[in-house]
């Protein structure tokens, strides 16, 4: 007589891992025999999980997971808010592991599908992504920034992850309206009801507060404790100031300059740059200098754990001079309060550089360390995991795609990328014009290792002059080859 | 191997019933192809199928000569998991509304017979009869007594939280 | 034993999970696939076997079952990995036998044993494989996906087990008697080949994946059967080619070792695997080629002396297959194209004291013809050959015996070659094809360094040409500019191509003037004119350097179209180059001549001439004092008309003051066309060396501008940097001196453009 408990245990294997995880729930819920071969099945446990979301390199504790993520799409599905905030710590510290563990081609990602349809929902956008303490005078009234301060800077990364700036985004003038894909987010991820507060003017009187500037955070978006931990409240503005103003500039150039940071969460996981094939060679001959240039360059390029060698699009905006001093300068605000909000627009450029790896340094050891001081000594790296990568230096061009012809637009351009103890990437570059270094950068690669999204961090003066002029800028590669594009559209 | 599209082969049942069937048919099983290709084509020689009883045997033809041209299947034809649906064609769905016996005898044949396609269609039909139901409604579907003593059911469930609704 | 009867069956098992009685009846089968297969299997037996692995798999079930809780999830599979250790063992013992057997054997019997029984064996493993396919569904996949490495799926299974049980301890007899088979084939004995390609499959099966065993690696192979195979070549070629080269000729082994590589290509598509294509060939090259490599060198030059064409086709070819195979030939071949240029134009330099230009240039082209041939014969063209050869070329066109004292020597002598084509000429020129002469140059061109010395001699004459209308076509005469064009670019022949813009244009504007003149109001005074209008800065033409008042005919002339031009083209002025005007006069006077001789003179000359008109004769200081003509341009121009006996002097042939010259009235001539216009040779060699002095001038200029260029874009720079870069920028030029650069920069300082900064610093002043 054959029936359900009469089947093989191949047979059973095969049937319920084409259940859901709360299927499989009930299952064990049923009899004491069910029950036994469903609880510590291993093989069951893990592929479940291989169906449901990407599989991961390593062996994991499977059924824990299982449980673990099953329980983040449930809160994730909670049409209760309160439900949503409570588990805030927890839903980041899921999403991580989502991120860290997921396939790094974005479109063939379950992981990266799954997140992007949850995050489709208003609820879950206010509430996880919206609760930094930048919400404390921005947003809407859904918007509020979380208990405490770590869970702000958690709700923080979240949304830079996330990589989509939420922001209310004014309606884009008329002449450009026959383009729909321009639209910066959908309607979906925009609050209706009463009219929100523009998140983009907070953000902006963060980035240029040159308070925020300190030796402490390195002058980049890091905690002003002098341990190179990220502050992600920090990104998060820049993150917001730039989108803005990459909307903006998208809008203007008519379609010709691509929309940008509008997919959630792509991008924003480990290795998920992934290279174009390589052009063909052309056919004009090097010269011999350039050739011995490029064969150390591809030597070093092979021990390069960062993926530096390549051309990358990089962005700066800036406040006029005058505007980012009287804003700093001309009122005392005390200094646990934030300044008021920045309804001027600053300017944008759009740069494209091309660098190559010329140094590889393992860490700790500081040889002729001919730049920077060294500002690794003295952190504590006993929280770091794994391996430590080496530090790689770089050199290259950078070229203006606003006024090529300017000679002033271009210059030279150098930098190191190196770990921080949390594990993040952090790139340093130093501008060069005329042999001479005038800007600085610090920023944070976002997503880790080798992500698609690129870095995002502040520039300022390489003499760390208190009166400015500082911004936002961010960077991102394009491809791996540095030759010129024959199609430069 | 030769024209072997209008070859027949003969089956046996266990209960001794003989059935004729085109070979290319038959070959949706894995171990009537095989075992052709170790001792070639049977001919008039009878295949003895020792597990499966004439009535199953038929059906699960029925199902072999509807997919007949599906791509053939390899050794190991289930490398990759992940890219199976759960969704089940119409014709299989029709084909899988049968009684809940008759549903499991499928599914053993299919094993039996190494037939991978049609034993992935009655392990899903039986998933579907799981999904989306509560323990009580999964026991009164397939008959399964509850032995659980109201204290273990109470620990059970507590254990089971993090698949509970928010 | 393969010729035991088949034993009885078994019972079948009596119950489903029975492991004994289920082993008992399985182990008959497989025992029966693995010796008596030859028999044939029944359908029923298979299916009977099939059935029992499959309901003793399944018969426990997943639930239910008084297991404890440790092991629920693997009743089922504690069976099934009963059924894989026995039939594991199984192969075990069947594997001693057969190894018992095997060891019986030596050489082709023993490969014959080893292909049988591996063949045997292999297909049984299919059998067992297919039986056994619901273990390998469900126990061995779950056993690999957690990551158990000594459990395979059933096929493999077979192979692992021959592997350690069987190969270890036969593959070297094996490969010795495979190895000698080859090395009979090798000697020229047919052999059969069909059993090295079954040893080498068998080889190949077994390399499992360490990693994933449903993979395979070619690691066995490598190590079992390529490594000694190549070792086993390698001695054998390097024993053969010692002792033929002993023996025999370098050439006679070049071809033998050719044919061996040939050989052993064409061996491995007959029974090795493409993958040893590239070991073989480099342990052949090694044996064959570089062991050998310095005796093939050493003929090298042998072959070279002898023109040797096919041979060193040879040699090229097997030492390009070795690395750095023909660094060496090639720095021979080198220093052999260089010394022959060298003898070539030493022997063309004593032929005569001046070198004539085409025996120079006949002399640098032969060699490099015959080795430019060489090249594309047998050494197929190659880059660095022709590299070589270039090399060499340029050594010994710009350093050899004629250009000892005065290394600008062979520009010059190249650019009076190329006039003496491109002019309307004495003889060669018709029936040898202009375009390949002019091919001929550019191919010496290409290794002149003193690019700059072509050039100004090369407009120079051009300019000659032009002015004198002494060009063979003007065809040839832009084929020759484009070709040059080609080679050293625009600004190379910007110049030259503006010379011919304005001979079209004076063609142009002589048809306006003549338009102009016929619309009446001027006389029409028997006298025909031509004008050339010439750019000052593109033409390098010197003005007179003698005065000179042009006889009063000659002025109405000039006057007329200087009004003319002055409307045209107001504003410019116009400096007339007596010295390059030239015309024609009618001889009316002479007796005895039907029809009068017309002489070519030059405008002095015909100045002189026309003094006669008013009287027959005339003294020298009269002469002197009506023309201004200077000494130096008078003397010689009196001297020519004085030679061809148009006048007479009396005391006779003296140019100098007091002497008196008459008209020849009994003048006669063989053509009634007499040239007096002969140009003067010292003339010509002042002009040479004035040529020379621009050039130096021309340097000069050169050096500071890319000096000034460069200091201009950076601002600040380093003394001996300055002087590389500079180095770099003009070489396409010519090669310019150290001392020199440092001698413009010193004046650069003078003049203020450079000032010296701290240590070896230079700035640049705006």
């Amino acid at each position: 007589m054959a029936s359900l408990l009469e089947l093989s245990h191949e047979l059973l294997h095969c049937i319920f891992t084409e259940i859901s995880p709360t299927d499989l729930s009930s299952i064990s819920r049923t009899c004491k025999d069910l029950n036994r071969y469903v609880c510590g099945n291993k093989l069951l446990h893990k592929d479940i999980y291989r169906r449901r979301y990407d599989p991961p390199d390593s062996e994991l504790d499977w059924e824990t997971q299982v449980h673990n993520l099953f329980e983040l799409e449930r809160i994730l599905e909670s049409e209760d808010h309160e439900v949503k905030r409570e588990a805030l710590g927890t839903v980041a510290e899921r999403i991580d592991h989502l991120l860290e563990t997921s396939a790094s081609d974005p479109d063939a990602s379950l992981n990266i599908r799954l997140l992007a349809e949850h995050f489709a929902d208003v609820a879950n956008i206010d509430v996880f992504l919206c609760s930094s303490s930048l919400f404390s005078r921005a947003g809407s009234i859904s918007q509020i920034p979380a208990a405490t301060e770590e869970l702000c800077q958690t709700s923080a990364k979240l949304h830079c992850l996330y990589g989509v700036p939420v922001d209310e985004v004014p309606a884009p003038t008329p002449f450009f309206e026959w383009q729909p894909h321009v639209q910066f987010s959908s309607p979906s991820r925009t609050r209706s009801g009463s009219k929100p507060r523009l998140t983009h003017t907070y953000a902006r009187s963060k980035v240029y507060d040159l308070r925020q500037y300190t030796d402490a955070t390195l002058w980049g978006p890091f905690r002003d404790d002098g341990s190179q931990r990220v502050d992600w409240e920090k990104v998060e503005a820049i993150m917001i100031v730039l989108g803005f103003n990459l909307r903006k500039f998208t809008e203007r150039s008519g379609g010709r300059f691509p929309l940008i940071w509008d997919e959630p969460f792509i991008g924003a996981t480990p290795r998920s740059y992934i290279s174009l094939p390589p052009a063909p060679a052309p056919d004009k001959e090097l010269d011999e200098e350039l050739l011995k240039i490029r064969e150390l360059a591809l030597g070093l390029d092979a021990q390069d754990p960062y993926g530096v060698t390549g051309t990358w699009m990089r962005v700066v905006c800036f406040l006029d001079f005058n505007d980012l001093y009287a804003f700093n300068f001309t009122k005392r605000t005390p200094a646990n309060e934030p300044r008021e909000p920045i309804n001027t627009e600053e300017a944008i450029r759009l740069i494209r550089v091309k660098w190559h790896v010329t140094k590889i340094e393992m860490p700790n050891s500081h040889s002729e360390n001919d730049d920077d001081e060294d500002e690794d000594d003295g952190l504590d790296w006993s929280n770091f995991q794994g391996e430590r990568l080496p530090i790689v230096h770089f050199a290259g061009t950078s070229r203006s795609l606003h006024a090529s012809w300017d000679p002033n637009a271009n210059s030279k351009i150098r930098g190191t990328v190196r770990q921080t103890p949390e594990g993040q990437i952090r790139w340093t570059t130093f501008s060069i014009f005329h042999g001479e270094e005038r800007w600085r950068s610090e920023g944070i690669q976002v997503g880790g290792l080798r992500s698609a999204r690129g870095v995002l961090g502040n520039w300022f003066d390489k003499d760390y002059d208190i009166h400015g002029p500082a911004g936002p800028t961010a960077f991102w590669k394009e491809t791996d080859t540095l030759e010129e594009e024959n199609n430069t559209n | 191997m030769s024209s072997e599209g209008e070859q027949t082969v003969k089956l046996v049942s266990s209960d001794n019933v003989e059935i004729v069937t085109e070979r290319k048919v038959a070959e949706r099983s894995m171990l009537i192809k095989n075992m052709i290709e170790d001792l070639g084509a049977p001919g008039e020689e009878p295949i003895p199928i020792m597990n499966v009883s004439e009535n199953v045997l038929k059906k699960v033809l029925e199902w072999c000569a509807q997919h007949k041209n599906d791509p053939a299947p390899t050794q190991d034809d289930d490398a990759d998991s992940r890219k199976k649906t759960t969704d089940i064609e119409e014709w299989d769905q029709k084909f899988m509304q049968v009684d809940q016996e008759m549903l499991f005898e499928i599914i053993l044949a299919a094993n039996y017979m190494d037939i991978k396609a049609l034993l992935d269609v009655g392990c899903k039909t039986v998933a579907n009869m799981i999904k989306g139901k509560s323990p009580e409604e999964i026991r009164k579907t397939f008959n399964i007594q509850n032995d659980f003593t109201p204290e273990e059911e109470d620990q059970i469930r507590r254990e089971n939280e993090w698949a509970e609704d928010r | 034993m393969a010729d035991a009867v088949a034993k009885a069956a078994p019972p079948l098992p009596t119950s489903k999970d029975d492991i004994n009685g289920t082993w008992n009846y399985l182990e008959w089968g497989v025992d029966r696939i693995m010796v008596n297969l030859s028999y044939g299997l029944d359908l029923k037996t298979y299916m009977t076997l099939y059935t029992s692995i499959h309901n003793f798999c399944t018969a426990q079930k997943a639930v239910g079952a008084q297991t404890n809780l440790n092991s629920s999830q693997r009743g089922a599979h504690l069976l099934g990995e009963d059924l894989y250790r026995r039939l594991n063992d199984y192969l075990k013992r069947h594997l001693t036998g057969v190894h018992t057997e095997m060891v019986k054997h030596v050489d082709e019997a023993l490969l014959t044993f080893y292909i049988k029984e591996w063949k045997r064996y292999t297909t049984a493993g299919t059998y067992n494989n297919h039986l056994f396919r619901y273990l390998n569904r469900h126990w061995v996949k779950r056993e690999m996906d957690e990551g158990k490495k000594d459990i395979y799926d059933i096929y493999t299974l077979h192979l692992v087990r021959w592997k350690e049980d069987m190969f270890g301890s036969t593959q070297n007899a094996v490969m010795d008697a495979v190895l000698r088979l080859v090395e009979k084939q090798r000697n020229g004995e047919t052999i059969e080949q069909s059993k090295i390609k079954s040893v080498v499959d068998s080889f190949v099966s077994l390399g499992i994946d360490e990693q994933d065993s449903t993979k395979t690696t070619l690691d066995v192979y490598r190590k079992h059967f390529e490594e000694p195979f190549l070792e086993a070549t390698k001695v054998y070629y390097e024993k053969e080619s010692a002792e033929f080269l002993a023996v025999n000729s370098v050439v006679d082994y070049m071809k033998k070792a050719e044919r061996r590589l040939d050989e052993e290509k064409e061996r491995v598509p007959l029974y090795l695997l493409q993958e040893i294509m590239t070991p073989l060939m480099k342990t052949c090259e090694a044996a064959l080629i570089a062991k050998h490599a310095n005796v093939l060198r050493d003929e090298f030059q042998i072959l070279l002396d002898n023109d040797r064409e096919e041979d060193m086709a040879r040699m090229y070819k097997l030492l390009a297959r070795i690395p750095e195979g023909l660094d060496p030939l090639r720095a021979k071949f080198e220093a052999h194209v260089r010394s022959c240029g060298l003898l070539a134009v030493e022997k063309a330099a004593q032929a005569s004291e001046a070198i004539d230009p085409k025996n120079y240039v006949d002399a640098l082209l032969e060699v490099n013809t015959q080795y430019s041939a060489l090249v594309q014969n047998a050494f197929g063209g190659e880059s660095e050959f022709v590299r070589s050869l270039d090399n060499a070329c340029r050594e010994y066109v710009n350093r050899n015996k004629v250009c000892q004292k005065n290394s600008a020597k062979s520009p010059e002598l190249l650019s009076k070659h190329a006039d003496n084509v491109l002019k309307r000429s004495q003889k060669s020129s018709e029936e040898d094809d202009m375009e390949k002469l002019l091919n001929q140059v550019m191919t010496i061109f290409k290794y002149i360094e003193d690019k700059d010395v072509f050039q100004k001699f090369y407009s120079k004459m051009l300019a000659k040409r032009l002015v004198n209308g002494t060009s063979a076509s003007g065809d040839a005469e832009t084929s020759m500019i484009s070709k040059l064009k080609d080679a050293s670019g625009f600004e190379y022949t910007n110049k030259l191509q503006r010379m011919f813009q304005d001979m079209q244009t004076s063609k142009d504007l002589n048809k306006a003037y003549e338009e102009h003149l016929s619309k009446g109001f001027s006389s029409d005074d028997g006298i025909g004119t031509s004008f050339q209008i010439l750019g000052a800065g593109f033409w390098p033409l010197q003005p007179p350097n003698t005065t000179f008042a042009p006889p009063a005919l000659l002025v109405k002339q000039y006057e007329r179209f200087t009004h003319f031009y002055a409307d045209k083209h107001g504003g410019r002025k116009l400096t007339w180059l007596w010295n390059l005007c030239k015309g024609e006069i009618r001889a009316n006077y002479i007796k005895n001549a039907k029809v009068p001789y017309t002489f070519q003179v030059s405008t002095y000359q015909m100045a002189i001439l026309l003094l006669f008109n008013d009287s027959d004769t005339a003294s020298y200081d009269d002469i002197a004092s009506t023309t201004m003509l200077a000494k130096e341009t008078l003397d010689p121009s009196l001297a020519i008309m004085l030679k061809a006996k148009v006048l007479t002097a009396s005391p006779e042939g003296k140019t100098e003051p007091g002497t008196t010259y008459s008209l020849n009235y009994n003048f006669k001539a063989k053509k009634l066309k007499v040239n007096l216009n002969i140009a003067i040779k010292s003339e010509q060699k002042q002009e040479a060396e004035d040529t020379h002095k621009t050039i130096e001038e021309d340097r000069k200029m050169l050096m500071q501008s890319a000096i000034v260029r460069i200091m201009k874009s950076r601002k600040t720079m380093k003394h001996t940097q300055l002087v590389s870069e500079t180095i770099q920028q003009i070489k396409s030029r010519f090669s310019p001196k150290v001392s020199d650069i440092k001698k413009c920069i010193d004046i650069l300082l003078e003049k203020e453009y450079l000032e010296r900064l701290e240590g070896d610093e230079l700035g640049y002043l705006a």
